[in-house]
Order: C-alpha cells, then structure tokens, then sequence
C-alpha cells in the first residue's frame, strides 16, 4: 500500500523530468542564459578586483569568485522551482479545478513534479556546467581548496536547497489565489530570493550583523550555502547548522504553506464555469 | 447513488463603483453582495442513470458539478454520492476515485506529455492494476479511434482529438459517475456524433451514471432520458424529456432568405404553424413549428415551392426558449394557485 503510493508520487518526478525535456530549444537557450549570465558577472567581477589592493573581496580571491558565479549560476538553474509559475497558470487558465478533482494532494503532485525536473537540470544542465566551471577555474585561474567530499555533499545541499525553494515558491503562490497581479509578485520573489540568498552578490560583502541576521533565514541555503560548501571555506559546524537551519525552514515554510492553502482553495472562483 | 439535499452555494461578490473614482473607491470599500449560485437544489440520481443538467449561463451548473466533485463545499445542505461527502476531507478521494470528470473547456492531460504518459500517470493516481489498465486502454483506444495519436504531445492535438481524448481518460479507472460539462462545444458535427456514440457505448458497457451539462438539446436528446432544468440557482424542472417535449412541443425553427418579403399567410393558413418571425427588412422569415404535429420535410417542400427561397436554416428551439416556456407556465399556475387560495378565502369568509 505504502509502496504503491510512493509510486503514485514517483511518477510525478517522472513526468517533471519529462516535461523538462519536452522542448530542445528551450534547454539550449537555458545553456546560453546561463553561460552568458555567468561569463559577465565574472567579467564584472575581474573589474572590480582589478581596483582591490588585497586581492580578496568578501572573504574570496579572484578564481574563489569565479566559481562562486559559475556555481551559483548552475545552483540557480538547477534548484530553481516552477511551483509558484504552475500555481499561477493553473488559477489563471482555471486548471485548478481538474487539478483538485483528483484523488492526489496538490501539493504532492507540485512537490514531485519539482524533484523530477531537479533530477533533469542537475544531469543535463549541472553536470556539465559545473565540470566545465570546475575545470575553468583549476587550470585556467589557479582555484585551489576543492576536496572531494565537499563535492560529494553539494548534491544533497542542492536537493535541500529545491526543498527550501519549493516551499518558498509553494507560499508565494498562494497569492494567485488573491490576485491577477503575479507579475508583481514574481518579480519581488525573484528580486527577494536573488539578494538576499547570496546569488547576485556574495553574502560575504554584507556586513557582519546582516550576515548573521540573514544565516538564520531560508534564503542562504538557495545559493550562498551550497556554493560555499563546494568551495570549502566553510567549517563542519557551519555546514551541519546549515543543514539543520534549512531542514527547521522547509518544515517552517511547509507548514505556513499549508495553513494558508486550506484557505486559499476556498477562494477558487466559480462563476463562468 | 447521488443525493442532493436543499443544497446552496453563495459566493461574495464586491460592490464595484461605476467609472474611474468608483473604482478607486472599490479598493477600499469592503462592500459586498450575497450571490446564490445555487439556491436550494435537491434531487436523486440512481445508478447508472443518464442526467441532463441544463440551464442558461450562470444558472448555476457548473457550481453544482463543482460540489458533486469535492472541489466547492455548500454553504448549505448536503451531498452524498454513494453515502459519502466529496468536499469533506476524509472522504473525499473514496469518493473521487468513483468520479470521472471532463469539462469541455478545460483538460486533465498533460500538455507537454504525449497520451501514453498521461494515462500512466492516472493509472497511478487511481490506482488501475496493470492488467484492468491495459484491457480498458486497448477498448478506449478502439472505441474512441485514439490510435494514429496515442503517442503524441497532448499540446499538438486537435480539439476533437483532445476531447476523445480527455474522455479515455475519465474512464480509464472506470468509474461509477461520469459528468460531463459541455462536453462538445466547439467540436464540428462530425466529431460531435462519434464523440455523442461513443459515450453511449461507454455507458451500455460500464453502467455509468452521467450528468450531463449542455446547452445543445440535441446532445440531451441522444445522451440522456431525464432532464433537469436550472435557473437562477434553482430547479425549474425535473422529470423526463418526452415530458418537456410533451409540454412544449417538439418545437423547431425552419428560417428561409428570400429575394423580397413575402406574405406568410400562404403558409399559416395551410399548416399547423405556431409562430412567424420576420427579420433583415423581412427577407429572413423563421417558421416556428412542433415537428410532432407538423414533418419538416413537407413545410420544407411547400415553403420552396411557394417562395422564391434563396437559402434555408433548420434549428431546434433553445434552452433559453425552454426555460422562458417553463417561466410563463409556473407563473401561470402560481397565478391559479392564488386565484384559486382567494376564492377559497372568500368562501370560508361567507361561511
């Protein structure tokens, strides 16, 4: 019994990784995105060290912040999740109805869907990028430090870290439910999560207490965890508090979702069918 | 077995402003108005039997499929399908695992997966064993001719295609119910009655019951022997539909282009006509006729022998017709109902 519903989910993940695959222009165009995205920031940031004496910004030299941009480019893609956007289209185009009439959570049927397309970006788009990435900044620019298992445990941070963006996303979805302006609100969940999780600039450039303010909220383990993780600049006591910081917040985030989604299906409009 | 019990659905609505203030008040203002979609509704559908639920728009069908479903709660009253409530959440999936859905408008494939995918997926979501899932598959696929696209993107499909389709996969887990909202608008006639056959076949094979939504009689005519009516949230009819036809005639309307207006009494005078209609400076002239007392094929014959006839159009008459039939004969009796109280009044008082 027990087995057969884990099925019922897996094949969500099937399908998520399917539907990921469905168009081939579009997982090109996700590699130049991303590739160019990367390639200027770490062209931006060659300006700025050129004008630092120390060599170091943020705790970084020059090739650590290189792979900083790479990673948190390929975290990005790879953890980012679409729940918030398949919330939106199902209020907007009036799917949610055909979506609640089945005998599967909603929630669930998201949360799954989300893990299969994780699979998908970390094998198609991740693995190349980042061993591409890798390779750039080791034997083009000198990057050292790198150890085999701080590698090993960037995948499960990366799972943790779709986890915490799923939920996220799952909460701010809520607001399709009360309202049409979710190109807003997409922009300031972008705008929010970008910032503040360390991938449009290194938390390491905040000040002290806004760093120690912002390592107590989801929004690190989105970029700015995983990617320190992998370059090794963080201790074990960081990385397990990391950890269990993130793990608190998925359940946080799951719960307040919940509690706000029970009232949310009772605001799904009827008139016009 | 479908149990509605004096079911009501009232839904909020806020009171907006007329013009650029008015609406800058709305933002505002938490003024709103009580709407009842469904105001009282009660009736029973057995097993196996074939409903057709009809009304105007917004009369409030698509609000009671919605609550049959589990997807609204009522404000009022009850729901039971087969002894269980949809909406509450203990009971919902036993109850929606028995229910199959297809709105014409709307879709429960997937868009970027090709069928096959889709119906896996709902094979999992219902729980159809393997075997039951490839023996109903192979007959759906049969019946519905799904073959030349069972492997495409569902997004690539055409909408006869998609709807042939998204009714495989309503009864893929064979379930007990079947609703079915407007399920051929838009599709041609063609498409229309394969997809009006098939769902026969279906429901001779499983003995499913249906409730149907439409707006096209002829798809209550072909599909289903009982008929409830809507209006304003509220019933207006229940019963069979030789008993519509019996009260209302089996009206049609035979509508001919001619080259100049022309006198009608030609025709009037020589059959049963009940009513004639002129429009566009009289060159479109609509006979309104009850095809029980009068064969269209002869008013057809005599109308292009008599007029210079440039075009014909046959059409039945309308639910919006139907209920405004159903209307005057309710206020009618309403109006006897008290003719009849007063005179009893007076003769209690001269008693």
């Amino acid at each position: 019994m027990a087995k057969g519903r884990i099925k019922r989910y897996l094949i969500f993940a099937k399908a998520g990784f399917q539907t990921l695959i469905a168009y081939r222009g579009a997982v090109l165009l996700w590699f130049v995105g991303a590739i160019i995205g990367a390639t200027l920031m770490g062209l931006l940031w060659w300006a700025i060290y050129s004008f630092s004496e120390s060599g170091v910004i943020g705790g970084f030299d020059y090739p650590q912040m290189l792979m900083y941009v790479i990673l948190s480019a390929a975290v990005f893609e790879i953890t980012v999740s679409s729940t918030m956007g398949s919330i939106t289209d199902d209020v907007r185009d009036g799917q949610i109805g055909m979506r609640l009439m089945k005998p599967i959570s909603y929630r669930a049927q998201l949360c799954f869907s989300n893990i299969g397309e994780f699979a998908g970006r970390m094998l198609i788009f991740g693995l190349p990028v980042i061993v591409g990435g890798t390779l750039t900044a080791v034997f083009g620019f000198g990057l050292t430090g790198i150890k085999w298992y701080n590698v090993l445990l960037f995948v499960p941070a990366c799972f943790i870290s779709l986890l915490v963006n799923e939920a996220y996303g799952f909460l701010f979805g809520q607001l399709a439910f009360r309202t049409q302006a979710m190109f807003g609100v997409h922009s300031m969940y972008m705008t929010l999560s970008g910032f503040l999780s360390g991938r449009m600039i290194p938390l390491g450039v905040f000040p002290a207490w806004a760093q120690t303010a912002l390592y107590c909220t989801p929004f690190p383990f989105m970029a700015s965890m995983p990617v320190r993780l992998f370059l090794g600049v963080m201790s074990w006591t960081e990385v397990l508090a990391g950890f269990a910081i993130a793990v608190a917040w998925i359940i946080v985030l799951d719960v307040i979702g919940w509690l706000l989604y029970k009232t949310s299906v009772r605001k799904v409009v009827v008139f016009g069918g | 077995m479908i149990e509605l019990i004096n079911v009501e659905k009232h839904f909020k609505k806020p009171i907006r402003g007329k013009g650029v203030w008015g609406m800058v008040k709305t933002l505002f203002s938490r003024k709103h108005v009580v709407v009842k979609a469904v105001d009282g509704v009660s009736f029973t559908v057995r097993d196996g039997e074939a409903v057709g639920y009809i009304g105007a728009n917004g009369a409030g069908k698509s609000t009671t499929i919605k609550m049959m479903s589990g997807i609204l709660t009522p404000t009022a009253g009850e729901i039971l399908i087969d002894g269980k409530h949809p909406y509450k959440s203990k009971e919902r999936n036993a109850v929606l695992k028995n229910i199959g859905v297809v709105f014409g408008q709307k879709t429960q494939l997937w868009y970027d997966l090709p069928l096959t995918e889709t119906y896996e997926l709902l094979r999992y979501i219902y729980d159809v064993t393997e075997a039951d899932y490839k023996r109903r598959l192979a007959e759906l696929v049969e019946l519905l001719d799904m073959k030349p696209f069972l492997d495409a993107p569902v997004r690539t499909l055409s909408l006869g295609q998609r709807m042939r389709a998204d009714l495989a996969a309503a009864m893929l887990h064979n379930p007990k119910t079947l609703f079915l909202d407007e399920p051929t608008i838009g599709l041609d006639v063609l498409v229309k009655r394969n997809l009006i056959e098939a769902i026969n076949k279906l429901r001779d094979e499983y003995k499913t019951s249906l409730i149907l939504t439409t707006h096209a009689m002829s798809d209550i005519e072909l599909l289903c022997k009982r008929v409830i009516i809507l209006d304003e949230g509220k019933i207006l009819f229940d019963g069979s539909l030789d008993d519509v036809k019996h009260m209302f005639g089996d009206k049609r309307n035979v509508t001919i282009q001619t080259a100049a207006p022309i006198d009608t009494a030609a025709a009037t005078d020589k059959y049963p006509i009940d009513g004639v209609t002129a429009e566009g400076d009289g060159l479109l002239t609509t006979f309104t006729v009850d095809a029980q007392k009068l064969k269209i094929d002869v008013l057809l014959d005599f109308l292009l022998k008599t007029y210079d006839v440039t075009d014909v159009k046959l059409s039945e008459t309308g639910i919006e017709q139907v209920v405004e039939k159903i209307y005057e004969r309710n206020k009618a009796a309403q109006a006897l109902d008290e003719c009849g109280d007063e005179a009893a009044d007076a003769e209690r008082d001269d008693g």
